[in-house]
């Protein structure tokens, strides 16, 4: 069997949080990705652009009521990555079970 | 990975019980209300009856327009969306035969009003077609919320 490598980006705690907040939609706002994470707009905008630096994560930016704000979602390469992390950490879930 | 070699398998299980629990939230804010698919249901259902009057092309315009404001203010009011178009072959095919058959119905439609001119067709098809958008909706609406209490990945 081919063994799944965990990926160092979206390793972190909160980068997969992200990672697997993001999986079943098609965007987030900034506002909902940090309070379901419950960290500071720093925080999360220091996860969020280590994850688009890797081009996990793409970003759409617009005015609402004359307010900014700004829209993140998985990209492909993204979610194949997400999608492989999880491959081995049930991989290495399943050590014990073996 | 090096880090691989350093994580225990209750680690990985902590991790994904983290990601069970964000994707569940990822799911409950996809939810769409049942407002929302019922007036996704009466634009569509409307854009059908149109074709009863003798020129429907200067109004069709207007339940168009309507969806197009119905979806982009529910989304910046919501935050987040859902995928359009989930990976299952299982859905893909299911929105593949809902669309053949709104789009029979539609041409069904046209034909027949035209072809016999009866005016109460497109009404009645448009009723018909109404339902059943409502209905699809109300089960993605179902599937989001099993999937919200579930954590489930496609």
């Amino acid at each position: 069997m081919t063994e799944a490598l965990l990926d160092t980006v979206i390793h972190a705690p909160n980068r997969l949080r992200i990672c697997a907040l993001l999986t079943p939609l098609q965007e987030a706002e900034f506002q909902v990705l940090r309070d379901e994470l419950g960290v500071s707009d720093s925080v999360l905008s220091k996860h969020l652009k280590q994850l688009e630096e890797a081009g996990y994560v793409a970003f759409r930016k617009g005015v609402v009521n004359g307010r900014q704000r700004m829209w993140a979602g998985l990209t492909e390469p993204g979610r194949a990555a997400f999608s492989g992390h999880v491959k081995a950490l049930n991989q290495l879930a399943s050590v014990d079970e073996h | 990975m090096s880090e691989k070699e350093k994580l225990t398998s209750g680690d990985a299980k902590a991790a994904l019980d983290s990601i069970k629990t964000m994707e569940s939230a990822g799911y409950r804010r996809a939810i769409p209300s049942r407002w929302f698919g019922a007036s996704i249901a009466f634009f569509i259902a409307c854009l059908f009856a149109l074709y009863a009057l003798e020129n429907p092309y200067p109004y069709i315009v207007l339940p168009i327009l309507g969806i197009g404001v119905l979806i982009a203010t529910t989304r910046e009011k919501i935050g987040a969306y859902g995928r359009d178009f989930p990976g299952t072959i299982a859905n893909r095919l299911a929105f593949a035969l809902f669309a053949t058959f709104m789009v029979a119905a539609f041409f069904g439609m046209v034909f027949v009003r035209r072809a016999y001119d009866l005016t109460w067709v497109p009404i009645v098809v448009g009723m018909v077609v109404g339902v059943a958008v409502f209905l699809a909706s109300e089960s993605e609406r179902r599937s989001c919320i099993a999937k919200a209490g579930a954590g489930q990945t496609e």
